[in-house]
């Protein structure tokens, strides 16, 4: 139990809004081990990247309040005054987000912005930390670093600026990164290089990821472990290879279903059908009821618990008491 | 590309951006000329679907601008059902557009939050039939019914609708006027999988029961694999495949086109032998020859020297490349 890295527990992250509270994040928990890659996946407004600034405490508060516990290397983040939480972030836990040119300031140059985090963090004088950040760029795989530094993200390509971003996360090594949706602004070969790139440096440095997507092919690339989010909980936990041979929640069966399937062509998708429901409130018993093709009276009624169906294979679902 | 049913020839088209700014920086800088879309020509046959795929900045939404002549073209000729768009008068173009729609890529932006839904479907038919009262409100009922929506929707506005369901009347908006030829601008990449797996069969059923013709452009190979019946792929301002839609994912032969696929579907093996290096080239004054020369991982002299044109391998495939298995 002592070796995960991070343990979040019953996580629920409510915003109180003028029209009622909206719980962004229910109840909530799961484990990453030292080393690991873990995989949230969802639909827009899901949850996932509330998940990922509830663990930095990112968002704001108020509106926002967090309960639950969010143990990372025993310690509880939610416990921590903010000077001690400010000195966690980007040391030993660092984000990056998806649009990378609102992420870079525009009007400093890299060199600023990379060495402002190490030299926050580390005792580095100014040519030390110049130097770690052309090590930087050249572990993220940037031609000519030293010239690079010079220039404004302006000068760089979407690809590109997403690397810079990743050698500022990694620029105190830290034991975990949380990455929302680097690639969804990225053209399909750059999003290959890219994550061809994370894999390796999550090989080489030992450092947990969780990544935060929509796109089940991303998670497939590079994560070990995945969890399936629909309108604020997670439906269903499992390992990556195990979620695409056998699904079994009907939200993630429709998901793969949804996308169009290159073995057996069909002239007509297999879609789930209506819309994610509202969470101003949330509809009672299951939240996916209204769109489950396999509804019961039950679902109505209660609300289902994230039950382990089979060895590491967590479900919650009333098809599967 | 000669057949018989086509719909739409485009031949050679080409929109040439002048970036000179003065005379002062023509005299120390030269011409500064952005080749967005260079001779780019394909056809689409009645009731059939083109995909066209490419990264962003490649030229393929100019395409579709200068189909419809949002944008002027610098040269070339589009035949419509015979018709040359290129040489209709503003006017006749205006009328021409009835047969010729537009569906864009954010439904946030492309419907006006100050209208209600009536007015926004209703407009078009206002244009050009003078249809008022309660004809318009029949014909735009029966649209919204036609995309899945509720008449119970007719008089909201468009902020009360998701996503999804303001594609759908962006999609009532372009049938308004029974077009023959729809170009789609990336139309389901703001939505989400389960969503976009909905409009993806939309699409298909307004097709087989209209008997609308499509182009499709796309960034995401899935979606265009699954929707076309040829696929066309542009880089840096040309097209530099063109086949029927399981031929060229089947064998792909354009080094641009097996690096997209394979960094799509394929497993790392694959990424790494059809890898690309570097990123695309600026379309301001391209170099001469293959465009995609510098990425590509075939290359040698004669690909700097000499521009390959597309052309005919059999079968309906064309390649504009000189890879020397392709040469002989």
């Amino acid at each position: 139990m002592n070796d995960y890295l991070l343990s979040i527990r019953n996580l629920v992250t409510e915003f109180t809004l003028k029209k009622g509270v909206l719980r962004a994040v229910d109840q909530v928990s799961f484990d990453l081990r030292k080393g690991e890659t873990f995989g949230l996946v969802g639909e827009s407004g899901c949850g996932k990247s509330v998940t990922a600034l509830s663990i930095l405490r990112l968002n704001p508060s108020p509106p926002a309040q967090t309960t639950g516990s969010i143990l990372f290397e025993g310690e509880d983040l939610l416990l921590k005054s903010i000077p001690e939480i400010r000195n966690i972030r980007g040391r030993k836990i660092s984000m990056i987000f998806q649009e990378p040119m609102t992420s870079l300031n525009p009007a400093l140059t890299i060199e600023r912005q990379i060495c402002e985090t190490i030299r926050l963090h580390q005792k580095l004088g100014k040519k030390e930390a110049r130097e770690k950040a052309i090590d930087l760029l050249d572990l993220v795989s940037i031609p000519s670093p030293q010239e690079r530094l010079k220039s404004y993200p302006h000068e760089f390509s979407g690809g590109m600026r997403q690397r810079v971003m990743i050698a500022i996360a990694l620029s105190c090594n830290p034991s975990l990164l949380l990455a929302d949706e680097p690639t969804t602004a990225l053209d399909v070969s750059i999003q290959a290089q890219f994550l061809d790139l994370l894999n390796e440096l999550m090989e080489r440095l030992k450092m947990s990821l969780i990544y935060i997507t929509h796109d089940l092919f991303v998670i497939s690339q590079i994560c070990k472990d995945v969890a399936v989010m629909y309108a604020s909980n997670i439906v269903e936990q499992t390992s990556t290879s195990e979620l695409f041979r056998k699904p079994l929640h009907p939200y993630t069966q429709g998901l793969l279903k949804s996308i169009p399937n290159r073995k057996e062509k069909k002239r007509f998708l297999d879609p789930i059908k209506g819309m994610v429901c509202s969470l101003l409130p949330p509809p009672a018993g299951c939240k996916f009821h209204p769109r489950c093709a396999d509804a019961m009276e039950i679902c109505s009624r209660e609300k289902p618990h994230l039950v382990e169906v089979e060895p590491g294979h967590l479900v919650s679902c009333h098809l599967f008491p | 590309m000669e057949s018989e049913e086509c719909l739409i020839k485009v031949n050679e088209i080409g929109k040439y951006f002048d970036l000179t700014k003065s005379f002062i920086s023509k005299f120390f800088l030269g011409r500064r000329i952005l080749k967005a879309v260079d001779r780019v020509s394909f056809r689409i046959k009645k009731g059939e679907t083109l995909g066209l795929v490419g990264e962003s900045g490649c030229g393929k939404s100019t395409v579709a601008r200068l189909i419809t002549r949002l944008i002027r073209p610098t040269f070339g000729e589009v035949s419509f059902k015979g018709i040359d768009l290129f040489g209709l008068s503003g006017k006749e173009m205006r009328l021409m557009r009835k047969h010729v729609q537009m569906i864009f890529q954010d439904p946030f932006t492309s419907l006006n939050p100050r209208k209600r839904i009536e007015t926004i479907i209703g407009m078009p038919m206002e244009i050009h039939y003078q249809m008022r009262g309660r004809e318009k409100r029949q014909r735009v009922l029966e649209l919204l019914q036609m995309v899945g929506m509720g008449a119970d929707h007719i008089d909201r506005y468009p902020h009360e609708f998701s996503g999804g369901q303001r594609q759908r009347l962006a999609i009532a908006r372009s049938l308004a006027l029974n077009p023959d030829l729809i170009l789609c601008d990336e139309p389901v990449s703001a939505l989400d999988v389960s969503i976009q797996a909905q409009i993806l069969n939309l699409f298909r059923k307004l097709q087989d029961e209209l008997g609308l013709t499509y182009l499709f452009i796309s960034h995401d190979l899935s979606v265009v694999e699954h929707i076309s019946n040829d696929v066309a792929v542009m880089y840096a301002g040309k097209i530099v495949e063109f086949a029927p839609t399981t031929e060229i994912f089947a064998s792909p032969l354009h080094p641009y086109t097996q690096a997209l696929i394979a960094s799509r579907f394929g497993d790392r093996k694959e990424r790494e032998k059809y890898s690309m290096k570097g990123e695309i080239i600026s379309p301001i004054n391209p170099p001469g020859g293959c465009r995609f020369q510098g990425r590509c991982p075939q290359y040698y002299g004669k690909c700097s020297e000499i521009e390959p044109e597309l052309r005919d391998l059999g079968n309906g495939h064309y390649v504009a490349c000189f890879r020397k298995d392709l040469e002989s």
